[in-house]
C-alpha cells in the first residue's frame, strides 16, 4: 500500500525512530566500538584490538558466564514450561477458585524482580528461611540455598521458575482453549484414555505454542539480573555470575569497560540468534 | 430430557428429530457417554452403560463439524481408534485401507484434514467411526455442515451404507428428508419428551400429535379448527364438538377446481402460488383460514380467483384441540 501522503509515515514513525537510535543503536555501536579499547571510565581509552575478546576467552570468562547462563535457562525453561502446563492444565476449568488460582499465580509475573528475590531470599535464609523450616518439620535435609556453590544457581533458577510460570500458564492456558472440544470428545470414543488424549491430542496441538513459550522463556532467563543482583551477587565462588551480572561486574566492580563491552557484544550476538528462534516459532504457531 | 424411554433393535437405524434444543443431541450425548443422566439407565446389549466412560463402551459417533484430528493425516486418523485398541500395526493398515476403498477415499489417506473438502471430511469421519466395527454409530447431524447438494448425494451414499453395514445406530437431525429415507423408525423429540417414536411412514401417515403432524412434510399438514372448516363450508362427520377438534390434511391430499367435485369440498380464494416445476404449491384463503394445496404440474393461476378445494373423507385426520393428540 502506498501512503496517499509520502511524508505520513515518517512523521509517525518518527519519534520511536529517535528512541530507538538515541537508546538502542547509538549505545550497541558506542558498545562495539569500546570493546576494541582498554578503558577505566577515568584514564583516557587505549585502542587494544581483539585483545579484550582474546582475554574474556582465555581467562575462561566467558565461557564461564556462558556455561552458568545456560545452565540456568535449561533449568528455568524445562521447569517453568512444565510448572505452566501443569498448572494450566489444572486451571483450565470455569470454576471461580480456577479463576482466583490463575490471577494469583500470574500475579508473580507482574511483581517486580527486586520484590520476588527480597521475598526469596527471606524465604531460602539458612537459619529463619520458611523452606528451612518446612524441611526441619519434614526431617529433610536442609542447606545454605543460596551460600552453597552447588545449590545456589539453582535456587535461583527456582526462584526465575517461580516468577515467570505464571507467563507460560497464560500462553499454555490460551493454547488450550482454543483446542475444540470435540476433538476430545471424539478421541475418547476413539478409545483414547486420559493419558493417551493428552498425548494425541493436547500435546500436538500445544506444540506451537509450546515452541512460543520456550523460546520467550530461554530470552528471559537469559536476562536475568536483578535476582542475581539482589540475592547473590554471583557468588558463592562466582557460582551464579550469569552473563548479565557479568557484564556489570565488569563495568561497576572491576573498571572494564572494554572487556564489559566485549561481553555485550557476545550477548548481542546471542540474543539475536534466541530472537530469530522465536520468530520462526512465531511464524510457525501463525501457520499452525 | 425427561422420561424418554427408547429401544434401538440389533440393525436399526433409528433417527432422533425436533427442533433446535429440544434435547435430541443430549440423547445422543448421554448413549456417547459424552453425559451422563440424573436419573434412568442406558444399556447397550444386555450391560448397563450408564455410569461406563466413553472410551468403554463400544460406540462410534459421527459429529457435526467432523472432529478430526488436524494434525494427523488421514491414515493416522481413520488407525487411532484400532491403535487404542491394542490392533497390531499390520491390521490397522489392512483394515483402513479395506474401509478407503469402501468409501472411496483411498487417495486422501496421505492428507490432512484441511486439505480435504467439507464431503471428504465427512467421508473420513465416516471411515473412522466404521472402521472399528463398533456395537453402535451414533450420528450427531452428519451432513448438517453441507451445501444442499452435497447433503442429498451424501444422504443416498449413506443410506446405501448403513444398509450395507447393517448398522445398529441412533441418528440425530433436524432434517425431516434425512430422518424420512435414512432410518427404520423415527422419535419425534419435542421439549425433552418423546412425542412419537414410529415407522417413517406412519409418522407421516398417522401423526400422534399436531406438532409430529406439522413437523413433517413439506409443506407441512395443513391444520384447522373445525368449526372454522365447517364456517368455510367443508361438510364433515366431525367425531365430537367442533370446538374441540383440529382437522389435519396434507397438502398432496387436496384436490383444486374440478378434482375436488364428489369430495368434502369449498370454496376458496388463491391467495398465492409457487410453481416447483413437477408440483405447484398454492395457497388457498377459506374466509379467516388459509390452506396449501401441492397439485401436480406447472400451474400459474389468477391471484384472487375463486377456486374448489376439496379432499376425501379417509384423508382428514382429526386432533383433540386442547392436547394437540390425535384421536
Amino acid at each position: 500500500m502506498r501512503p496517499s501522503r509520502r511524508f505520513d509515515p515518517l512523521w509517525m514513525l518518527g519519534p520511536t525512530l529517535v528512541l530507538l537510535v538515541v537508546f538502542f543503536f547509538v549505545p550497541l555501536l558506542q558498545a562495539a566500538k569500546s570493546s576494541l579499547y582498554e578503558w577505566d571510565l577515568l584514564t583516557p581509552p587505549r585502542y587494544v584490538g581483539l585483545d579484550n575478546y582474546r582475554a574474556l576467552i582465555d581467562s575462561g570468562e566467558l565461557g564461564h558466564a556462558l556455561g552458568t547462563t545456560l545452565i540456568m535457562s535449561a533449568v528455568v525453561v524445562v521447569g517453568s514450561m512444565a510448572l505452566g502446563l501443569v498448572l494450566a492444565l489444572a486451571l483450565n476449568r470455569p470454576t471461580r477458585f480456577a479463576g482466583f488460582v490463575r490471577s494469583a499465580v500470574f500475579s508473580a509475573y507482574v511483581v517486580s524482580w527486586v520484590s520476588v528475590a527480597l521475598l526469596w531470599l527471606w524465604v531460602l535464609d539458612a537459619d529463619a528461611g520458611a523452606l528451612t523450616a518446612l524441611c526441619r518439620a519434614l526431617h529433610l535435609p536442609t542447606t545454605h540455598w543460596l551460600g552453597n556453590p552447588k545449590s545456589a544457581l539453582y535456587a535461583l533458577s527456582g526462584v526465575t521458575i517461580w516468577k515467570i510460570a505464571g507467563y507460560s500458564m497464560v500462553l499454555f492456558l490460551a493454547g488450550l482453549q482454543d483446542i475444540p472440544r470435540s476433538l476430545y470428545e471424539a478421541a475418547a470414543l476413539d478409545g483414547a484414555g486420559a493419558w493417551q488424549r493428552f498425548v494425541n491430542v493436547t500435546w500436538p496441538l500445544l506444540r506451537p505454542t509450546a515452541a512460543f513459550v520456550g523460546t520467550t522463556s530461554l530470552i528471559i532467563s537469559f536476562q536475568v539480573f536483578d535476582v542475581v543482583r539482589v540475592m547473590t551477587q554471583g557468588g558463592p565462588v562466582r557460582s551464579t555470575s550469569v552473563f548479565v551480572y557479568a557484564i556489570y561486574e565488569q563495568v561497576f566492580l572491576n573498571l572494564r569497560v572494554g572487556r564489559a563491552s566485549a561481553l555485550v557484544v557476545v550477548f548481542f550476538v546471542l540474543l539475536l540468534g534466541l530472537t530469530a528462534l522465536q520468530l520462526w516459532a512465531w511464524r510457525k504457531k501463525g501457520a499452525a | 430430557m425427561d422420561d424418554v424411554s427408547l429401544g434401538v433393535e440389533q440393525g436399526e437405524v433409528v433417527s432422533l428429530v425436533g427442533p433446535s434444543g429440544c434435547g435430541k443431541s443430549t440423547t445422543l450425548r448421554m448413549v456417547a457417554g459424552l453425559d451422563f443422566p440424573d436419573s434412568g439407565r442406558v444399556l447397550i446389549g444386555d450391560r448397563d452403560m450408564t455410569r461406563v466412560p466413553p472410551q468403554a463402551r463400544d460406540v462410534a459417533m459421527v459429529f457435526q463439524g467432523f472432529a478430526l484430528y488436524p494434525h494427523m493425516r488421514v491414515r493416522e486418523i481413520m488407525a487411532f481408534p484400532l491403535k487404542m485398541r491394542r490392533v497390531s500395526a499390520g491390521a490397522r493398515e489392512a483394515k483402513v485401507s479395506q474401509t478407503a476403498e469402501l468409501l472411496g477415499i483411498t487417495r486422501l489417506l496421505d492428507r490432512r484434514p484441511a486439505e480435504l473438502s467439507g464431503g471428504e471430511q465427512q467421508r473420513v469421519a465416516m471411515g473412522r467411526a466404521i472402521v472399528r466395527e463398533p456395537a453402535v454409530f451414533l450420528f450427531d447431524e452428519p451432513l448438517s455442515n453441507l451445501d444442499a447438494a452435497l447433503r442429498a448425494e451424501l444422504r443416498v451414499e449413506l443410506g446405501k451404507l448403513l444398509r450395507r453395514l447393517e448398522a445398529t445406530a441412533l441418528y440425530v437431525t433436524h432434517d425431516q428428508a434425512e430422518a424420512m429415507t435414512l432410518s427404520s423408525r423415527i422419535a419425534v423429540i419435542r421439549a425433552g419428551r418423546i412425542e412419537q417414536i414410529d415407522t417413517p411412514r406412519r409418522i407421516y401417515e398417522t401423526p400422534a400429535t399436531t406438532f409430529v403432524a406439522s413437523f413433517f412434510g413439506s409443506p407441512p399438514m395443513n391444520l384447522i379448527d373445525a368449526d372454522q372448516a365447517l364456517a368455510a363450508g367443508f361438510t364433515l362427520d366431525l367425531p365430537k364438538a367442533a370446538e374441540q377438534l383440529v382437522l389435519g390434511v396434507r397438502p398432496e391430499h387436496l384436490r383444486v377446481g374440478d378434482a375436488a367435485q364428489g369430495l368434502v369440498s369449498a370454496d376458496a380464494r388463491v391467495l398465492s402460488s409457487e410453481p416447483h416445476g413437477s408440483d405447484t404449491h398454492l395457497e388457498l384463503g377459506l374466509g379467516g383460514v388459509s390452506v396449501r394445496a401441492k397439485v401436480a404440474g406447472f400451474e400459474v393461476p389468477t391471484i384472487d380467483s375463486p377456486m374448489r378445494v376439496g379432499f376425501s373423507a379417509e384423508h382428514a385426520r382429526w386432533f383433540d384441540r386442547a392436547s394437540g393428540k390425535a384421536l
